[in-house]
């Protein structure tokens, strides 16, 4: 009963957007991209095989949905075929027993695959006549039918809907929908129901299934907003005391205020609850009706069913009691007995929820969220544009849309392996960023804050608005790119990375950092390189380079520094020689630079330290000795601090001032920006 | 629930052991004696399992011994009121693997090399294969199947003494069937044995679908479906209802055993019913079948016919067969004339020929009679030939649905996919006007199926097929007897195939289990006939005991014995011969108990 199956891998080719896209998936996600990239059109290509709402006219597409890159699609042929695998379906008996046609492998794993296809089945003249089929499988004979659909569907719950008039409509109420579907109530009961409303006047219905429902609603949907104190009550009132149609009237109370009326998209809320309620799996119930529950206590042996429910006068039945959902044996013992004993065959539905942001108020959409996300068992699809949701979504939920001249580019970090400590660095630096990341364009990866504030002042002295171009200077606050890296190779996203070489020499076997290169050092490297060397995927690149480029018995560590610090900028690895500042430093030349003065003037103003302290930070300038000017930035005697110097810095910067790599670096994005939109 | 389940579960409410059985929540055997009502206990439980018990849409998987017996099955639990719902299997062991187990699951796992695309081997081809594996001719192709069939690992602990000869031979021709990319009916289910023992995976989705197995004759199922009712059992949640006697254990050339059967009801996790009422025979009937037995049993006459004074008869001739045979034509006149119809009487012989050489002798004499074992088989195809004919006949009671949709299965086994709705309404056109045009050719079977199988092209569609290899040669064995009987054969021949139609019945020792006569002639019951001179071993001689103990147990009123006191050998040489020790049994059971009048009557 843990969590339920979910589209684990989708490929898509030549529809709408996607000329062809063949992506991993996860059991919640969030779809992210600009607008007209796909969003919708990537769930529709679900919904073609999964929505039971859809009729077989909308199933049969035209011309116009071939992506738009064919030429003349149906004449020549082409054919439109969406694919889906499903995993995490061995526990779910019905599902299994409905769908095993269904079965191939996928990884070594078994899967269930459905495939629809658009296709032309036959020629008349020079025409080709297109139907459809979606067959479960590899074999087209066994067609995926209206019945098959009961067990494994999708519902989408769009941007653009009117949800007041929605559960006004008896038709379309999500309400009426869990009534008519999960309680049966007998027509006694509602004749007399409706002979005591009429007499009283009033408008709350005292059925015990009816008040289980209103306690379900009022449960989940303080458990969605659960951070404030807030508590909202749930209430189920009437429009009609006909005896057959009061429980299709019903209407739902928020604090004894109809739904429609209250602010902040609380009945969106209600609704996205509705549906949750709608598509969870019944088989534990939480309202027994008096004859249910002795049916069932003669069938249990175990006191199982005593030990879980109580009776509740008033509704004339018996409640579950609020721990058996909390303990997991029990719960389990309780969701095998009564799937033996009152078996009601659970369809599996995905919930896909087109932009909530459109109709909530930014504290329910993170609430609304996390509960989806964390809590529901639910597999949910959410696309969105909203970071409040985006920056709370698991790394690995992120479904990337990326507009491209030949389709519509589909990434995922459903696949992402990295430990634990790494995914909780990164989703941390998302949140703390609320997504921007998800925004951006093209990233620069840096290690500190320095960086974070030079670069795009040197960027725009180079002539880029790095804000304008959608360009994210990301400070990782470590050397630990590589989660960044791949989380970005993930999403699709261009990237480069900008690093220190830390210089070091070594005495007597004994790394030293921090002194400046020098020619006299016999021993010496570049901690930046070694880095770098350790990049997932690069060992096996540097060695297919040396093999392709040099003599052979050569290795990579034989090669000039230089040829390897270029090899490394050909991989978007931008590696200077000390640290970031000190690299600045070097380029700002003689005493008499402009640039010098400009880091001397900085310093004075910012500094806690006397007038020898001033004078000794200029003579060491002068001197060269840019690594104890640094030591002097950073010492508690000057109270400035890295962060400090370099914000204040990056308004006097000027383009003498750009280490060479740094220039290098910023190019490069932007080039491989150029390069994705073509 | 119609009104005959109703009263059929009124009947099974006066049975506490069957009631036991139809009530059973676990996993239960039930050993069900002759006559003890096993087949209603058995349609009726997968009625309630379906009804009460299992939701949609998971079902069961009800498995026979024959497709026969799988029909049986089939008309019975529509007649209790069973509609059509997804995955209720009811068929034989072989088709289930077949259908259910290596079909979807053979090409996830091609580690077991299981041949994709799943092809069977022809009897023709299967025969030259074993052939180039047995030079020496140390064996035979049963004795062969035999030990494949009993050697293969899992967790029974049932050991049975191997044939040496055909066990190395086995394992040779397995290696040769593996190389050439067939499978046949042996190894059918040994994939699939080993696909349950070895897949978890394979286990749960057979569980989603099926979480309740209903077997019948589970004597007659040999180890592979016991090793795969032992894996389940142990690895899954699915519930077993086994339905058997051990004492009815025939099959002993196919590899079956009573052994495995006693196994299974050994089982802490079973529990275990006894049948003991028998509401087919006379007491006398009953008491006869378990003396022969040599084990007591506690049958209890408790039908109608409880009280009737059965008739047990020992004729001896002097010579030959032809007087047994001479003999058997003037007792069935006498019956007859005593208002016993035709089919109610069986004559049960020990082989074939002689089954051959009796229906000349009635022939001649112009009683009509019925073959329990045609020269055909009743496939797949023959059953949907019959119910092409019994829709020919009255569209009301068959469904043309079922009848395209078999159809289509069997066009699609050839690859033919139907590719759009326009193609099948083509097809389904297609045959729906050579059915109704085929209505003129009724009056002669022949020209029936002359007609039908050129229009649908049927040989076509089994041209060259890895799914049913052997089918044109079973049409041509039918087309052929068609041709060749006279009076010329009408539809109604094939629509009440399985049935005899006021005939008396000829049948083997072997083809009359599961069936019941009021009277029953055993021929041949001389020693070394029954059992046979080469049942020299205990366990030969025990599956002898066996036999005869069901040839008795058939009847209901009457059981008559003949035995010659000489006969000739192959080479026509005379040698007089002892009765049979059965014979001298079932003699000294009837002299022990006083004879009834009727009996004196009949001397």
């Amino acid at each position: 009963m843990n969590t339920q199956p979910y589209i684990c891998k989708v490929n898509i080719e030549n529809f709408r957007n996607f000329r062809c896209a063949d992506f991993w998936l996860n059991e919640k996600q969030v779809i992210i991209g600009e607008n007209a990239v796909g969003k919708s059109n990537l769930l529709y290509a679900l919904q073609l095989i999964l929505d039971p709402t859809l009729s077989d006219k909308d199933r049969m597409l035209d011309e116009s949905d071939f992506w738009e890159g064919l030429d003349d699609p149906m004449t020549n042929g082409k054919q439109i075929i969406i694919e889906l695998w499903f995993a995490n379906f061995e526990e779910n008996k019905y599902v299994l027993a409905q769908l095993t046609d269904a079965i191939v492998m996928l990884d070594k794993k078994e899967t269930l695959k459905l495939t629809y296809k658009f296709y032309p089945y036959r020629k008349i003249g020079d025409t080709n006549e297109y139907s459809f089929i979606i067959f479960k499988g590899d074999d087209e004979n066994h067609r995926f039918s209206y019945e098959d659909r009961k067990f494994l569907n999708i519902r989408v719950i769009k941007a653009i809907r009117d949800v007041e008039s929605e559960m006004r409509n008896s038709r379309t109420s999500p309400l009426t929908q869990i009534i008519k579907q999960k309680y049966s109530i007998s027509k006694d009961v509602l004749a007399e129901i409706s002979h005591a409303l009429e007499k009283k006047g009033a408008d709350t219905l005292q059925i015990g299934q009816v008040e289980d429902l209103e306690s379900r609603i009022q449960k989940l949907i303080n458990q969605m907003v659960s951070h404030n104190q807030a508590q909202f009550s749930v209430s189920l009132k009437t429009m009609n005391i006909d005896a057959t149609k009061l429980l299709y009237a019903l209407r739902p109370l928020i604090d004894n205020r109809e739904s429609g009326n209250t602010s902040l998209g609380i009945n969106n809320l209600l609704y996205i609850a509705l549906i949750l309620l709608w598509i969870e799996d019944e088989t534990i119930k939480t309202y027994l009706p008096k004859e249910l529950y002795e049916e069932l206590i003669e069938k249990d042996d175990s006191d199982l069913i005593k030990s879980c429910y109580s009776k509740s006068e008033e509704i004339n039945g018996y409640t579950l009691n609020d721990d058996i959902l909390t303990i997991s044996e029990k719960r389990d013992e309780l969701y095998d007995f009564m799937s033996e004993t009152i078996p009601t065959a659970n369809g599996v539905t995905i919930l896909a929820i087109e932009e909530p942001e459109a109709h909530l108020h930014p504290i329910y959409q993170r609430l609304l969220y996390r509960h989806v996300m964390n809590r529901s068992n639910a597999s949910v699809i959410i696309t969105t544009h909203s970071t409040h949701i985006s920056s709370v979504a698991p790394i690995t939920s992120i479904v990337h849309l990326i507009s491209k001249s030949n389709g519509t580019s589909v990434k995922t970090t459903a696949r992402l392996e990295l430990d634990d400590s790494d995914f909780s660095d990164l989703a941390r630096y998302i949140d703390v960023n609320r997504g921007e990341i998800y925004l951006a364009k093209g990233v620069i990866f840096v290690e500190g804050v320095s960086e974070e504030y030079l670069i795009p002042s040197f960027a725009k002295i180079m002539g880029y608005e790095l804000d304008r171009l959608g360009i994210v200077v990301c400070n990782v606050n470590s050397t630990n790119f590589e989660p960044y890296r791949q989380f970005a190779e993930a999403l699709g996203l261009p990237y480069v990375i900008v690093t220190d070489g830390d210089y070091y020499y070594k005495i007597e076997e004994k790394i030293k950092f921090g002194d400046l290169a020098s020619k006299d050092d016999v021993k010496s490297g570049y901690a930046g390189i070694d880095r770098s060397k350790k990049f997932s995927g690069i060992a096996d690149i540097m060695e297919a380079h040396v093999a392709s480029d040099y003599e052979e018995g050569i290795t990579f560590d034989d090669l000039k520094i230089e040829d390897q610090i270029e090899f490394f900028k050909s991989r978007g690895i931008f590696i200077g020689k000390h640290t970031f500042e000190v690299d600045i430093f070097c380029k700002c030349g003689t005493a008499t630079t402009t640039e010098r003065q400009i880091i001397c003037r900085v310093f004075d103003e910012l500094t806690a330290g006397g007038p020898q302290q001033k004078q000794n930070f200029k003579d060491r300038m002068s001197n060269g000795e840019y690594n104890k000017c640094m030591a002097l930035i950073e010492s508690s005697y000057s109270q400035i601090g890295k962060g400090r110097f370099s914000q204040r810095l990056s308004s006097n910067v000027t383009r003498p001032m750009i280490p060479v790599y740094v220039e290098a670096a910023i190019n490069k994005i932007t080039e491989l920006m150029r390069r994705r939109t073509n | 629930m119609n009104d005959y389940f109703k009263q059929k579960v009124t009947e099974v409410n006066k049975d506490t052991e069957q009631l036991r059985a139809y009530n059973s929540t676990d996993s239960t055997v039930v050993i069900a004696g002759p006559g003890s009502g096993k087949t209603t206990v058995l349609t009726l439980k997968v009625m309630r399992l379906l009804e009460d018990v299992i939701a949609e849409p998971r079902g069961l998987a009800c498995l026979t011994h024959s497709t026969e017996a799988a029909r049986e099955f089939k008309t019975r639990l529509s007649k209790l009121g069973l509609r059509r719902r997804k995955n209720v299997f009811l068929g034989t062991v072989h088709s289930f693997c077949l259908a259910e187990i290596l079909i979807p699951f053979a090409k996830l796992y091609p580690k077991y090399e299981i041949p994709d695309p799943i092809r069977i081997i022809s009897e023709a081809e299967k025969k030259k294969l074993f052939a180039s594996v047995n030079l020496h001719g140390g064996t035979t192709v049963t004795e062969m199947d035999k030990e494949r069939t009993r050697n293969i690992r899992g967790i029974s602990r049932v050991a049975l003494d191997s044939y040496e000869v055909a066990l190395l031979t086995a394992i040779i021709f397995e290696e040769a069937l593996l190389k050439s990319g067939f499978i046949d009916f042996i190894s059918m289910v040994k994939f699939s044995v080993e696909l349950i023992q070895k897949e978890s995976f394979v286990r749960k989705a057979i569980e989603a679908k099926f979480p309740w197995f209903v077997i019948d004759e589970y004597q007659d199922l040999g180890r592979p479906l016991h090793e795969i009712v032992l894996s389940l059992l142990d690895k899954s949640n699915i519930k077993i209802f086994a339905v058997g006697d051990a004492d009815q254990s025939i099959y002993d050339f196919q590899g079956a055993a009573p052994d495995y059967l006693h196994e299974l009801s050994q089982r802490d996790d079973i529990e275990c019913i006894r049948l003991l009422n028998n509401y087919r025979s006379a007491q006398t009937i009953v008491n006869a079948s378990e003396y022969v037995l040599d084990n007591q049993r506690g049958y209890v006459a408790s039908g109608a016919l409880r009280d009737y004074p059965a008739i047990m008869n020992f004729i001896e001739c002097d010579s030959g067969m032809d007087e047994q045979y001479q003999k058997t034509v003037k007792l069935v006149r006498q019956f007859h004339s005593e208002e016993i119809p035709y089919h109610e009487i069986a004559i049960l012989v020990g082989k074939n020929d002689e089954v051959k050489a009796l229906k000349n002798e009635f022939d001649k004499h112009g009683i009509p009679v019925y073959l329990a074992r045609q020269d055909f088989r009743t496939t797949e195809s023959i059953l949907w030939l019959q119910n092409c004919a019994c829709w020919v006949e009255d569209k009301t009671k068959t469904s043309f649905d079922e009848i395209y949709l078999t159809w289509k299965s069997f066009l699609s086994h050839q690859q033919q996919v139907i590719n759009s709705e326009d193609d099948d309404l083509l097809v389904r056109r297609k045959l729906l006007k050579v059915l109704v045009e085929s209505k003129r050719y009724k009056s002669n079977l022949f020209e029936w199926l002359h007609y039908t199988f050129t229009e649908l092209d049927i040989f076509r569609v089994f041209d060259g097929s890895g799914r049913y290899p052997d089918e044109i040669d079973n049409f041509k064995n039918l087309i052929r007897i068609t041709k060749q009987t006279k009076p010329v054969l009408t539809l109604g021949f094939i629509i009440r195939l399985g049935v005899p139609d006021n005939q008396v019945v000829l049948s083997t020792r072997h083809s009359a289990k599961g069936l019941e006569f009021d009277v029953v002639i055993m021929l041949g019951m001389e020693k070394d006939s029954f059992p046979h001179f080469y049942d020299t071993t205990q366990r030969r001689i025990d599956e002898a005991r066996r036999l005869c103990f069901v040839a008795v147990s058939r009847a209901r009123k009457a059981c008559i014995l003949l035995r010659s006191k000489q006969l000739p050998n192959k080479s026509g040489r005379w040698f007089s011969k002892e009765p049979s020790p059965f014979w001298i049994i079932l003699k000294e059971f009837h002299d022990a108990n006083a004879s009834s009048k009727y009996d004196q009557q009949f001397e």
